[in-house]
């Protein structure tokens, strides 16, 4: 998947990939690789402003810790950003129901009100 | 001789003006990603120089995430001056409010020093609201339904002001209390050892903020408009 898209996208993959626990900058990369199966290419150096975007958000709380011998900052989810991530997850709803309506896809219901009032 | 990811990140630190702590511990956090991407490609078979070129490859190149860091360090760099603003104007603005009722004026105070002492409050005060509106600013989610994120461009642009704009009329006003009164301000200086300091401490707080003020227009001025 094209990059500049999935950067569009990127908070909300970083808030999904905290939901279970603390991870370190590299195992986030990581994990959104394992989650999407590979299919999500995006330049890994751009995750670290990111992540440092989301905690001056207070979306994730970030601290420095010792993690196999290296120094590394490892990050949590806060209770503004597992709100926020399901903000996230209901606005995707709506836009990929509303999409897949218009492209006459089968079971999408009719969301597409839901997105416009 | 250093390898691909040292010379990655001291390329991209080069681009990167701002807060001196910040931006070591920004880029000591993508070295540390980068190695351990290096170690994994390393560990699947790759020598140790290639292991490195493709966790470099990979991170992007640095034109690319320049914009992003920059934008980091110029929050980073805003957030910091206006809270320099706030505490350091607020608690100077206090200090000379203080130090009036222990030092002895020796009489009415000329006319005229009433209403720049007025003026000083205002400014500290309304400099001190813009501040903690920018901080909120800087610090509102990215993603709030129905809200868009001022950018930091912007936010930063309106700190500085308002932070050139107090420093210049306090510290003129200052200056136009000391004109009007100047015999009662040379006697009271003399007769008060912390009438010395406090003016001491406050021109030296005026160069910190100048120098904090500064720094943030020029981490700002690198940021796309």
């Amino acid at each position: 998947m094209k990059s500049d898209i999935v950067r569009g996208h990127l908070d909300g993959l970083i808030l999904a990939a905290l939901e279970d626990g603390p991870l370190h900058g590299y195992a986030i990369i990581e994990s959104l690789q394992a989650r999407s199966g590979g299919v999500l290419d995006l330049p890994t150096g751009s995750v670290y402003p990111a992540l440092r975007r989301l905690e001056r958000a207070r979306f994730i709380s970030g601290k420095w810790s010792i993690v196999g011998g290296r120094r590394r900052r490892t990050y949590q989810l806060t209770r503004a950003g597992k709100q926020a991530l399901a903000s996230e997850r209901a606005d995707w709803s709506r836009f990929t129901d509303a999409v897949g309506n218009a492209l006459g896809l089968p079971g999408r219901g009719n969301a597409a009100e839901g997105i416009t009032g | 001789m250093s390898g691909p990811i040292d010379t990655y990140v001291s390329d991209l630190a080069k681009s990167l003006p701002g807060p001196r702590q910040v931006r070591r511990d920004l880029l000591a956090e993508l070295t540390d990603g980068l190695r351990d991407a290096a170690d994994i490609h390393h560990a699947s078979g790759l020598p140790a120089r290639d292991a490195e070129l493709l966790a470099v490859r990979e991170s992007g190149p640095i034109g690319e995430l320049v914009a992003d860091y920059r934008t980091e360090l110029a929050a980073k760099s805003g957030q910091h001056t206006a809270m320099q603003l706030m505490v350091m104007l607020l608690a100077t603005n206090v200090s000379w409010d203080l130090i009036w009722f222990v030092v002895p004026s020796g009489g009415a105070p000329m006319p005229g020093v009433g209403v720049l002492a007025r003026v000083i409050t205002c400014s500290t005060v309304l400099c001190a609201v813009i501040c903690g509106l920018g901080l909120a600013m800087l610090r509102l989610p990215g993603r709030v339904p129905g809200r868009t994120p001022v950018p930091v461009r912007r936010v930063n642009t309106l700190i500085v002001t308002a932070g050139a704009t107090a420093i210049a009329v306090i510290v003129a006003s200052a200056l136009a209390m000391n004109l009007v009164s100047v015999g009662d301000a040379g006697r009271m200086m003399d007769d008060s050892a912390a009438l010395g300091v406090l003016t001491a401490a406050s021109v030296l707080t005026m160069f910190v903020l100048l120098s904090a003020l500064w720094r943030t227009a020029r981490t700002t001025h690198t940021l796309d408009r």
